[in-house]
Formats: C-alpha cells, sequence, structure tokens
C-alpha cells in the first residue's frame, strides 16, 4: 500500500433502508493537496463525510488512515485519528473569546487546574498568526464577521493536531472578499501538509482550487479529474446527464394570463440584493440556486414571514404592502415552508389537526366551534388526494414517514384557497413515487389557474417542472430562463458563477 | 399498534386518574371524616380559587410561557376590592374596577412578553412583585374587613347542596373544557405550544393569540381574588401568596407539558384535587404545617416524576 495517500476510502457501501446512498465508492486523498467532492443533491457526497467523519458506520468497505485501517464508532474516533470537519454552522460559543473557543477542549493547565490567561491568549494569537490573521484573541467570536469565525473553527481544529480538515460548503455564507480570505488560508494548510477535502455546489471556486476533483453522481464515483483536467460543462455533464423526460407528468396545456404578482427591487440585509420579477396567472415560475443563494429568504419576504429593507410588491397591479403571513394568507398567498420538521407541520399533533390549521373558519360553526364531522371529511379527502399513507387521519404527524408527513405539509398549505402559492423544496426528503405524485398536484394547481413559485435546488425538477426559471446567486438574479432555454448547464453554469 | 399496547397507551396517557382513585382510597383509610358532607363541601371551597388560577395557568402553559404572577394579581384584587368597598364604592363597580385591574395587570405581562419579546418568567416575576407591593400599598400592610355583606354571604350559600363559591369554579372549568376541546381557539393554543413558528406561517396571529392568554388569565386572577373576598371576609396583602406555584403544581399534575402543547381541562380538575387533597388530608391527621410543606413537595416531585418516566414509555411504545 502507498503511503502517499492520507485517507484511503475502497469500496465503501452504504444503504438506509431500501436506498443505496454509496455504491462501491473508492476514494483516496493525498497529503498538502485539496481535493474537492462534487455533485446534486442526494448524490451521495454528505453520506461520505459522515462515514469519514465518524457520524455515520459503513455497511462495508475499508478505510485506511496513513496507511493503518480503521473502524471508527464515533465522531470521537475520528478526531483522534486527525481528522476533523467544519460545517456550514459553525460550533462556536459566541460569548466566549477568540482563545476560550480555540482551547475550549483544554482551557486549564494539567498541574493545578487553574487557567493561565496570558499563556492561552498568547498562544491563540501566535496559532492565528500562523494563518495569516491578526485576530485579538481576547474579543468576543459572536462580534466578528462569519469569515473570521471560520477562522476560529479551522484555528480550533488545527490546535487540536488535525491534519485532515474536511470544509463542507465553507463558502455558502461568505461574502466574495471573505471568501478570499478563505481560500488564501487553505492555501497556506496546503503548504503545511493538511490533506483538505472540499465539498461545495460553487463550481468556480472547485475549479480554482482543487489539486484534484471527484464527481459523484447517485452514489458512485463517475470520475475523478486531475487539475486542468476539467472545465465547467465538463464537470457538469459528469454531474448530471440522465434522462428525466419522462419523469415529469405531463400538464394540460395552459393559457399563461394576466400578471398576477410583481417584485421591485426587494432588499433584505445581504441575503436579498435588489431582486425583481414577475409571475403570471397559470403558470410555475422557478427559483432556482445554490444553497444559501437566497430563495428561501426572497420568497418569505413576499409571504411577509420576513420584513424586507426595502422594495416594492404588487398583487394583480396594485402595490401592496405584507405585513406577516396572516396578511399574506389573507390577499391570496400561501406558503410551504422549507424547512419541514420545524415550520412547517406540528408533529406531536394528529394529521386532521394540522391540515386544517391554515382554514380554521372552514371546518367551524359560527366561526367559533369546530365542526369535527366536517372537519375530518374534508382531511379525509385531503388525505386520499395526496395520498398519505397513514394509519388513520387522527395518527400523529411524528409516526409518519418523512416523504408522508410532507405530503401532510403540503395538504396543510394548500387547504386554503389561494391565487398563489409558493413552495419552497416541495419534494425535500421525498422518494421518487412520492415526487411524481406532488408534481402531479402541482399540476392541478396550474390547470386550476392558480400561480405556482417553486423554489427548488434539485435543477432537474426545476427544468422538468417550470415555465420560466429565475437564477439567484449571492442574493441577486443572476439569470432569467425561458422554458426553451432552460436546461441544466445554463441553470448551473448561471448559479455556479461560471458563466454570467 | 396491538392492542395491549392499546391499553398500556391508554394507562400511560391517563395515570393521573389512578393516581387520585388511589389517593381517595388511601384518604377514606386514614381518617374516618374525610367522606362527611361537610369535609367534602369544604374540599370544594378550599380549591375554588386556586382552581381558577390553576386553569388560567394551563392556558399560559399550553402556550409554551409560564406565569409567576397568578398569586400576586389575586392578591391585589382582593386588596383591591377591600379598598374601595371602604372608600364607599358601590358593590358592581368595585368588582367591575377588580377585574379590570387584574386583566390590565395580564395585559401588562402579555404585552412586554409577546409584543417586545422579553422571558415571560422574568416579566411574570417582576409582576409578582409589582402586585404585591400595590397590595401592600393600598391596605396599608394590614387586612380590611369588606363591608358588602351580600359579598360574604355567598360563602354560606348552597346552590343544590353545592356550596355556590364551588359553582365559579365549575363553570371555569366547563367553560375551559369547552374551549379546549371544541372551539378553534384552544386548538390554535395547542399549536403555538407545539410549534408556535408553524402556526405562524400557517397565516395565524400568534402573537394576538398569545396575547389573549395573558388577558384571560388576568381576569381569572382578579376573579380569584373577588371570591378571597367572599370566602376570608377580608381583603389581605398577603392573600394568594404561593399560589402560584401550587397553579403550576397542579396543572403539571394534570399531565400537561411545561414546553407547551399538552394539557387538558378535566386532567388539570384531577391535578387541583389531587393537590387539595393533599393539604386536606394531612389537616385532617393533624401533621403540622411545616411538615405539611415538605410532604407536599416531595409528592409533587414522586408524581411528575413517576409522569415524566411513564410518558417516555408511552414515546417508545407509540
Amino acid at each position: 500500500m502507498g503511503t502517499n495517500y492520507s485517507v484511503e476510502m475502497t469500496n465503501i457501501y452504504k444503504s438506509f433502508g431500501g436506498v443505496h446512498a454509496l455504491k462501491d465508492v473508492s476514494i483516496r486523498f493525498r497529503p498538502g493537496e485539496i481535493h474537492s467532492i462534487v455533485g446534486e443533491n442526494g448524490a451521495g457526497k454528505s453520506t461520505l463525510i459522515k462515514i469519514l467523519s465518524g457520524a455515520y458506520m459503513r455497511d462495508s468497505g475499508e478505510i485506511l488512515i496513513h496507511g493503518k485501517p480503521v473502524m471508527p464508532r464515533n465522531t470521537y474516533d475520528m478526531k483522534r485519528m486527525g481528522i476533523g470537519v467544519i460545517y456550514q454552522e459553525f460550533s462556536l460559543a459566541l460569548d466566549c473569546t477568540v482563545a476560550e473557543n480555540i482551547f475550549i477542549s483544554k482551557l486549564s493547565e494539567k498541574k493545578h487546574g487553574l487557567i493561565n490567561w496570558k499563556k492561552l491568549n498568547q498562544k491563540a494569537a501566535e496559532l492565528t498568526r500562523d494563518l495569516g490573521f491578526e485576530i485579538n484573541p481576547t474579543e468576543i467570536a459572536g462580534n466578528l464577521g462569519v469569515a473570521f469565525q471560520q477562522i476560529i473553527e479551522i484555528t480550533k481544529a488545527l490546535s487540536e493536531d488535525i491534519d485532515i480538515l474536511i470544509l463542507d460548503e465553507p463558502t455558502a455564507v461568505l461574502s466574495p472578499l471573505e471568501t478570499e480570505k478563505l481560500f488564501s488560508i487553505l492555501d497556506r494548510l496546503k503548504e503545511k501538509g493538511v490533506t483538505i477535502i472540499y465539498i461545495s455546489h460553487r463550481l468556480e471556486d472547485v475549479l480554482r482550487l482543487s489539486d484534484e476533483i471527484t464527481v459523484l453522481r447517485d452514489g458512485e464515483v463517475r470520475r475523478t479529474f486531475a487539475r486542468g483536467e476539467a472545465d465547467g460543462d465538463g464537470l457538469v455533464s459528469e454531474m448530471i446527464g440522465r434522462n428525466v423526460d419522462t419523469y415529469y407528468p405531463q400538464r394540460a396545456k395552459t393559457e399563461i394570463g394576466e400578471e398576477v404578482l410583481r417584485v421591485e427591487h426587494l432588499n433584505r440585509g445581504n441575503v436579498v440584493r435588489d431582486v425583481s420579477f414577475q409571475v403570471f396567472k397559470g403558470e410555475v415560475l422557478g427559483i432556482a440556486g445554490l444553497l444559501g443563494s437566497g430563495k428561501t429568504e426572497t420568497v418569505r419576504l413576499i409571504f411577509g414571514a420576513d420584513k424586507p429593507d426595502s422594495g416594492d410588491i404588487y398583487l394583480h397591479g396594485e402595490k401592496t404592502k405584507i405585513t406577516s403571513p396572516y396578511d399574506a394568507m389573507k390577499k391570496g398567498i400561501n406558503y410551504l415552508s422549507e424547512n419541514r420538521k420545524e415550520e412547517g407541520v406540528i408533529l406531536q399533533m394528529p394529521i386532521q389537526e394540522n391540515v386544517t390549521l391554515s382554514d380554521m373558519r372552514a371546518i367551524c360553526k359560527n366561526a367559533i366551534f369546530l365542526d369535527k364531522k366536517k372537519e375530518s371529511d374534508s382531511v379525509e379527502n385531503s388525505v386520499e388526494s395526496f395520498q398519505v399513507k397513514c394509519d388513520g387521519i387522527h395518527s400523529l404527524v411524528a409516526s409518519l414517514s418523512g416523504g408522508n408527513q410532507q405530503k401532510v405539509s403540503i395538504a396543510k398549505s394548500l387547504f386554503v384557497n389561494t391565487d398563489i402559492a409558493i413552495l419552497d423544496e416541495p419534494t425535500r426528503g421525498v422518494d421518487v413515487g412520492a415526487k411524481v405524485e406532488i408534481y402531479n398536484i402541482i399540476n392541478q394547481l396550474v390547470s386550476e389557474g392558480l400561480s405556482v413559485i417553486m423554489v427548488s435546488s434539485e435543477i432537474e425538477e426545476i427544468i422538468g417542472m417550470c415555465d420560466r426559471v429565475l437564477v439567484i446567486g449571492k442574493g441577486q438574479v443572476v439569470g432569467t430562463l425561458m422554458k426553451g432555454e432552460v436546461d441544466q448547464e445554463n441553470i448551473v453554469a448561471l448559479s455556479s458563477g461560471i458563466k454570467s | 399498534m396491538t392492542n395491549a399496547k392499546r391499553i398500556a397507551n391508554f394507562f400511560l396517557e391517563n395515570n393521573i386518574y389512578i393516581v387520585i382513585i388511589i389517593m381517595i382510597v388511601i384518604c377514606s383509610i386514614l381518617t374516618s371524616n374525610f367522606y362527611t358532607y361537610q369535609n367534602i363541601t369544604n374540599l370544594m371551597k378550599q380549591n375554588t380559587i386556586i382552581g381558577i388560577l390553576a386553569f388560567g395557568q394551563l392556558l399560559i402553559i399550553l402556550t409554551g410561557d409560564i406565569d409567576l404572577s397568578v398569586g400576586s394579581i389575586c392578591g391585589a384584587a382582593n386588596v383591591a376590592v377591600s379598598v374601595l368597598l371602604r372608600g364607599e364604592m358601590s358593590l358592581p363597580a368595585t368588582l367591575m374596577i377588580a377585574l379590570l385591574l387584574g386583566i390590565g395587570m395580564g395585559a401588562a405581562n402579555g404585552f412586554f412578553i409577546v409584543f417586545r419579546a422579553l422571558p415571560p418568567f422574568i416579566v411574570t416575576l417582576a409582576m409578582m412583585t409589582i402586585a404585591r407591593g400595590l397590595a401592600y400599598i393600598w391596605s396599608g400592610g394590614r387586612p380590611i374587613n369588606v363591608v358588602a355583606p351580600e359579598l360574604v354571604k355567598i360563602n354560606n350559600t348552597l346552590v343544590a347542596r353545592i356550596p355556590q363559591l364551588a359553582t365559579f369554579l365549575i363553570l371555569v372549568f366547563i367553560i375551559m373544557l369547552i374551549l379546549l376541546r371544541f372551539t378553534s381557539y384552544g386548538r390554535i393554543i395547542k399549536a403555538i405550544g407545539s410549534n408556535a413558528e408553524a402556526v405562524r406561517l400557517a397565516g395565524l396571529r400568534v402573537n394576538l393569540y398569545r396575547f389573549s392568554v395573558y388577558i384571560i388569565t388576568g381576569f381569572l386572577c382578579s376573579l380569584g381574588g373577588i371570591l378571597g373576598t367572599v370566602r376570608t371576609g377580608v381583603g389581605s396583602p398577603v392573600f394568594g401568596e404561593g399560589y402560584e406555584l401550587d397553579a403550576i403544581a397542579m396543572v403539571v399534575i394534570g399531565g400537561a407539558s411545561l414546553s407547551g402543547g399538552k394539557g387538558d381541562a378535566v386532567k388539570t380538575i384531577v391535578g387541583i384535587f389531587t393537590i387539595g387533597m393533599i393539604s386536606n388530608i394531612m389537616n385532617l391527621m393533624n401533621v403540622s404545617p411545616y411538615l405539611q410543606q415538605v410532604i407536599k413537595g416531595v409528592i409533587i416531585l414522586a408524581a411528575i416524576y413517576s409522569q415524566a418516566i411513564t410518558n417516555n414509555k408511552g414515546r417508545l411504545a407509540a
């Protein structure tokens, strides 16, 4: 075995239930190199990282770290082997100082159990200086920008003798300037001989940064490119390349009517910047973009879930202000949250009570008393038409599978009749069969004359379902594609910044 | 789910009923005078005021908040009645002002908690000392006789052999039962306690509902304060002290979850009388009041601990 690899994963298999998340994956990483892993959502990137970090156990296959086989049972095992992961959400104690965060696991000296603050702060300053940054070690972590917080995370990992660093979408929350800072750190770490495993959707960054790029698709390694071998188009065609035309149900030809919604110069902080677009009656408008691009943030402004800093919203040609979700629904807009468990359904309540929550008046006598007969009839109806598989409408939503919970969430937001339905990641975490059912529901809505705004990070379904696609990148509209121009390469290129 | 599991789950969900049956059996074995008419009516009267506060607390706890000020607001209203009557205000006006006082204090709680997003624990803790302080200021620190015979008379009036005082608790109980089981309001309150953000995104005005709960609770507190003058014949600045904790204990023993979303009117009334009976039986047995406090605390802890265990098991079985 060549010991010039720091990590060797061979013939890794992993499945969840009947779904194969990883099939015969073999991948090797060299010290002093940046090796990127790219692939669509669900391609198996995060499963691969989680196996390497010890969060998941592999079903079969072999992992060698510096030539030694390992069988991690948890993340602690892997940390001791020198593997550290920096996730998108940082795990910093935001009220503590920089130095405290870096040395959180070994604050005091062994001898007497007291903290030598002077030494601690000095060491912290040295470590950050090593990475090329002057950060005051006594500064409170929460006062620093996101980029500096990330630097602290990296410093913390390195102080724990980590020489294999996994970064999961590290630039999703960073501004272009901050991204540059991160890249300069990664270059420095490379020189020190650290193995860097880099996961990102931003192909532009990946191409610039990586010594090697491995493309995953459907849980398998498609190809590993060396530096210079790959270009944007090459990567994209390896990442996709599945015939999906037949997968999306045909929609009856609908007339696209007059404008129902117009948004002008919508702004909110850094996440939504000068977004303008229109939505017409009877169309499905897709909103595509990478994780953290501002898709969800944009539609939340239209629904009144957050307040915009500036910008105008016109409904049916009239300027209006949407102050709250209550207000939005009164004006004919509803919203399916991307975040099913936290914002979509109430897990500890029965299906029935979830579905009717968005329009209780429809099931009440005298606007006060619940008409339980009427309620259960209409819920039975919608459970049937959405094909929710359950043990009766009185079962708790928590007892359903993820896909069925999603259907309840959709049934809940569509229980009330509106003109515009905003569906944020309507098929997230849903299996193929259920996806098609959800597509049918969307087609049904459109044929009834509704307008659907479909936010999705799955490019295929955007192409399969949408009449028009708005591509959002870093909070801005980076392009609008008409039906004829919508294809995977266009969307991927626009959203990952290869093309503009 | 198998039938055996269904039955097991039924008992886990409803173990409060088993607890109260055991309590009743123990009480009737330990003392000969537990089952007397005199004692039963006494038990009802003793628990009327605190029971009304517990129902207010139930609403708050259902939304996932907590209210430490119920006892003090009750005390402030209690003193207000006696002071206003002594100032020769008419009885209807007095009662109206006392009710508005509680509603106002509840509204103040609600304003800071809901619309200014301050933590309920702190806001109601502040209101607890403010209301108690006002009760001392208005009364001058001494109990004041209630000069309204028609009010005090209620304490000894019976309606169909039930003390008239207790009919107020029965009424509040029935209204809560209907509210929580048969109205959209009750369902929304519970949904807010389970997942407020999901309710907000379903287009409901979560803030208004949460605010309304504080208003209702404020109203129930002053109702309790008014009934306090009926029961004791005085307005006292110490009236209702410690009631907030008993009210919380009653609600929690009644199976409500302090994290919100779970709770029920029938189980709460059982919780009210479970705690009420603990004091009652110890009085009948001449247990010293100091020891009573210790025993009550231990019993509450044991009951809630056993519920926590069974709740976890229930979740596994489901």
